[in-house]
């Protein structure tokens, strides 16, 4: 029930009207009564013909009188009838949808049933359907169900016209892509705010390029009026934000590139441990061999693949995949020590978690070496997972050259910075999409990066302070821009691939050596509200991450290196993510909002308690939480073997 | 409604009642006259007295005996005694029973193959009854129906995903058809579907979830579209879009509480599409799942994906294919 003002009529107006209902009710219930009778006893007559027309005329969401009306033009009504006959009667049921129509313009049985009539017409005038379809758009511009009927329509115009000989054919002079072009343009100038219309482009400027074969030129000159179109809409409207979105399309996302961020092994656990930038699942495990011959020589190595802080099961691999990070192999079999170990990684045995971003569709096979020694050894060569450079989602409207595409966005850059003052909001977040597609566009210099992120941080400032209704996605870009630069020290672009990230030198060096100096970062007051690419951090010893806004610790799963982490004065409502970190000595939580007994008891005990290997006890600091302390500080001694709570 | 006088609360005894009695309105016309509706209904008003902790409000016996008897021969579900069996009733009489425990009280292979039958095998699309028409709601009642039967075995799950892929748009979201614009409803559907089988790898959770947060508008209630009006069904099919995709939080929970609550009949219970408006049992479901995923107290957790209880979800050992 929509748009219906409520109402409280009086108690005699009730009765007044119950009582005028009763006689139609009456008369309703033995109509469908008896319609449904005949339908029972297959009774495909006039009668019962007509009984459907009145109750539909009532009721046209009655979808069953609907069938059984096909059902008695089919098996009785038409049965022997010849072709004009067949004609005469689907014309009279588009007559009478046409009648029903003006009355219920969003039934879905309305159309339905139109489109089962003219599919069985003998000679059906879909032009006339075109017409009647373009009025209909003219009462309602954004009725969904007239756009789909557009489509039905043309779609089967085009099918006429393939079907037609060329000389009796009308439309030749211009196809029906274009004509539809036309059509959209026609309703976006009389309302820019008609994102159907937008919506339907973005369906045929593609297919417009590909029915008449445009060059690069000509498909470039096409996409440049296609701007102005959107700039103008901009101007006119610029709350709107059918054309920005349409502008974003225009623009294009890249694809992002999967890198591996590094692997190594490590002797103690008996363990590989292999990084990559974002999260992947995999669909089958990748192969770890002995030996670094290239060839199919190397020997197979017995082991289990998991995500960090995650359990594998082998026997759910269909059903609940899980992702990670960061991976981790243990060995189930001894190896020799000094030889080399091999991960391979098939594109067919990754997938990428949730963003169409990162979707690759032609990974090369990546191949991991590592050194295995007594001590932990880093991967002596790592090939990033690669995707070949493409773009979503309407690849044949962009330019493929980098630095065509760096030249587009920092125009379309200059264009929306001039519309700012109209309207911030909308401007604000293209630009920080346009900003954030500039650094995977063009191969930046560090700096470069983040000079972009500082400008995509203070977009994001000015956006929390207009737009109160969406802070915290704005929060979250922000955290993103932020996070990139404040760990670009510890990563470096790769050599084979720039568009791809690996350790650095020296966070390699700092990793190696953790017995002098311990490898640490400080991302305190930094505003993060999560951790974007927790494997980034994998090599730190150390990390502050006090007087931030993170709600969620599960990162740390991945963080398997940690001795000290300090989360202070944060938003996080739950431990979490430490169960595994077999290393993490000490763990700042004070002001945070735990608040009771379980969201301590649940981060912190095993699911099998007894294959914790903890070297020794977890110092974890729960001052300034909601939590009651007298009343569960007693609880707590349940962990004494294995963690030292201070609660205050 | 002004402002002076907001809703406070969630007038659940209120809801309870309401729902209790919608059975008890044959003086309207309006009961006659929205007979397909009436096991969509059962499902609507249940499933929101579960969340509102009063299941037994409707008798368990008499629940399941109606929904048996719309089941037919060849194992559909029809909206109503003696309507026909179509896919989407087939999903609510399967809900049902679920919320119920008593999928037994059906012949559950019957259904399997009733909703097998309506995969197209070469598109993979489901149609919603034996008249054809295609739409990616029927994909999802598919793949849900399917899923609480654990037996999703019985179709081309691949296909059915390249069908809903088809159906994506150039903002993220996804359409009823190929070609289709982008519609809240749809989205949920097409999210929930790729969710039951484990492809949200598929979705482009940032574009789409920016797309849904701006459905929210300034008096706090979400809208379908672009620039289309705010209704309260849209805080359930926009929300357990954005909880599926784990960013709920990209919206003012408060605003869109407020804007629910306003939309309640303070005198007579039920919830309405927007402040002010006649209300309904559709609307006061999606209000009060709203509400549930919003987090508001004393109502029980909701699961996104299949719209039931996550108490129901969890007791047939379904896991939760979403990011928390």
């Amino acid at each position: 029930m929509h748009g219906r003002k409520r109402v409280k009529p009086s108690a005699e107006v009730e009765r007044q009207r119950k009582e005028k209902e009763a006689a139609k009710i009456k008369e309703y219930s033995d109509l469908v009564d008896a319609c449904l009778n005949k339908k029972d006893s297959k009774k495909f007559d006039t009668e019962a013909f007509n009984y459907t027309t009145k109750i539909l005329s009532q009721n046209p969401d009655f979808y069953t009188i609907w069938n059984f009306r096909r059902n008695i033009l089919i098996y009785g009504l038409l049965k022997d009838a010849d072709t004009d006959q067949k004609q005469e009667a689907f014309s009279n049921e588009l007559v009478f949808l046409q009648a029903l129509f003006q009355l219920n313009p969003k039934s879905y049985w309305i159309f339905n049933h139109r489109r089962w009539s003219l599919d069985n017409m003998p000679y059906p005038d879909w032009q006339r359907e075109l017409e009647l379809v373009g009025k209909i758009l003219e009462l309602d511009s954004r009725n969904f169900h007239g756009w789909d009927y557009r489509r039905y329509v043309t779609s089967k115009l085009s099918t006429k016209m393939a079907n037609t000989d060329d000389e009796n054919n009308n439309y030749s002079a211009e196809s029906l892509t274009e004509s539809e072009f036309k059509f959209t343009t026609t309703k976006i100038n009389q309302n820019f705010s008609n994102y159907s219309a937008w919506h339907q482009r973005s369906k045929l400027l593609p297919s417009l390029f590909q029915e008449k074969n445009m060059t690069d030129a000509e498909k470039k000159s096409v996409i440049d009026e296609e701007f102005d179109l959107v700039k103008s809409a901009i101007y006119t409207d610029p709350d709107d934000q059918s054309a920005w979105l349409y502008h974003l399309w225009l623009v294009g996302r890249e694809i992002r590139h999967i890198s591996v961020l590094g692997a190594y092994f490590d002797p103690r656990g008996r363990e590989i441990v292999l990084s990559f930038d974002d999260e992947i699942g995999m669909l089958s495990p990748f192969l770890v061999s002995q030996g670094n011959d290239t060839t199919d020589n190397n020997r197979k190595v017995q082991g289990n693949w998991r995500p960090a802080g995650g359990i594998f099961k082998h026997d759910q691999l269909n059903s609940d995949r899980l992702y990670g990070f960061v991976w981790i192999f243990t060995l189930t079999e001894d190896i020799s020590t000094s030889s080399t170990l091999t991960v391979t990684i098939e594109p067919s045995s990754i997938v990428p978690s949730h963003s169409e971003a990162r979707l690759m569709q032609t990974i090369e096979k990546s191949v991991i070496n590592i050194l295995n020694t007594d001590n932990i050894a880093m991967s002596t060569q790592s090939k990033s997972v690669d995707v070949e450079p493409s773009i979503v989602p309407a690849p044949e409207t962009l330019p493929a050259i980098a630095q065509e595409r760096a030249d587009l966005l920092k125009r379309e850059i200059n264009v929306i910075k001039e519309l700012l003052d109209l309207e911030p909001d909308r401007c604000l977040q293209t630009l920080i999409s346009l900003l954030n597609e500039l650094k995977y566009a063009s191969l930046l210099e560090s700096n470069e990066a983040n000079l972009l992120n500082d400008e995509i941080v203070s977009y994001c400032d000015r956006l929390i302070k207009i737009d109160s209704l969406r802070i915290i996605r704005f929060e979250d870009l922000r955290s993103k821009a932020i996070f990139e630069k404040e760990t670009a020290s510890l990563v470096q672009g790769s050599l084979e691939d720039p568009k791809t990230i690996i350790y650095n030198q020296t966070t390699l060096a700092n990793f190696s050596s953790q017995s002098s100096s311990l490898a640490s970062l400080s991302l305190s007051s930094k505003n993060l509200t999560f951790i974007p690419t927790p494997s980034i951090l994998l090599l730190l010893s150390k990390l502050d991450l006090s007087h931030n806004k993170l709600t969620s610790m599960s990162f740390l799963a991945n963080l398997i290196n940690l001795r000290e982490v300090n989360l202070e004065s944060n938003l996080i409502l739950r431990i979490d993510g430490v169960r595994e970190l077999r290393v993490l000595k000490e763990m700042n939580l004070k002001n945070n909002l735990i608040s009771t007994f379980e969201a301590v008891r649940d981060g912190l005990l095993m699911n099998d308690s007894s294959s914790r290997d903890f070297q020794e006890k977890l110092k974890i600091h729960l001052t300034g939480n909601p939590l009651i302390a007298d009343n569960i500080s007693t609880e707590f001694h349940v962990f004494n073997d294995t963690y030292d709570i201070i609660l205050g | 409604m002004s402002s002076t006088e907001k809703s406070q609360e969630l007038f659940s005894e209120l809801h309870v009642a309401y729902i209790k009695n919608l059975d008890t309105k044959r003086d309207d016309l309006e009961y006659w006259l929205t007979e397909h509706l009436r096991l969509s209904g059962v499902y609507w008003g249940l499933t929101a007295l579960d969340l509102l902790n009063n299941i037994n409000a409707l008798d368990r016996e008499e629940v399941v005996k109606y929904v048996v008897s719309c089941q037919h021969e060849n194992g559909g579900f029809g909206a109503h005694l003696r309507h026909d069996p179509h896919i989407l009733y087939t999903l609510y009489a399967v809900q049902i029973l679920v919320i119920e425990d008593a999928i037994d009280a059906v012949n559950v292979e019957k259904i399997v193959e009733y909703v097998s039958l309506l995969q197209d095998p070469t598109t993979g699309a489901f149609a919603g009854d034996e008249w054809g028409e295609i739409d990616t709601r029927f994909s999802y009642s598919a793949l849900s129906c399917l899923s609480l039967l654990k037996r999703l075995d019985a179709v081309d799950v691949d296909k059915a995903i390249d069908f809903i892929m088809k159906c994506k748009n150039f903002d993220g979201g996804f359409g009823s058809t190929p070609g289709a614009e982008s519609h809240a409803g749809q989205i949920f559907c097409c999210v929930g579907a790729l969710a039951i089988v484990n492809s949200l790898h598929l979705v482009d959770a940032d574009l789409l979830g920016w797309w849904l947060c701006e459905r929210q508008l300034k008096n706090g209630g979400l809208n379908g579209r672009p620039e289309k009006l705010e209704d309260v069904c849209y805080s359930w099919w926009v929300l357990s879009a954005l909880s599926i995709l784990g960013r709920l939080h990209w919206i003012n929970k408060d605003r869109l509480i407020d804007f629910v609550l306003d939309a309640q009949d303070p005198e007579s219970g039920g919830i309405a599409d927007r402040p002010g408006d006649m209300v309904d049992v559709f609307h006061t479901l999606f209000g009060i799942a709203g509400l549930s995923l919003l987090g508001y107290p004393g109502l029980k957790p909701v699961d996104p994906v299949y719209c039931l209880p996550k108490h129901v979800v969890q007791r047939i050992g379904l896991a939760e294919r979403y990011h928390v």
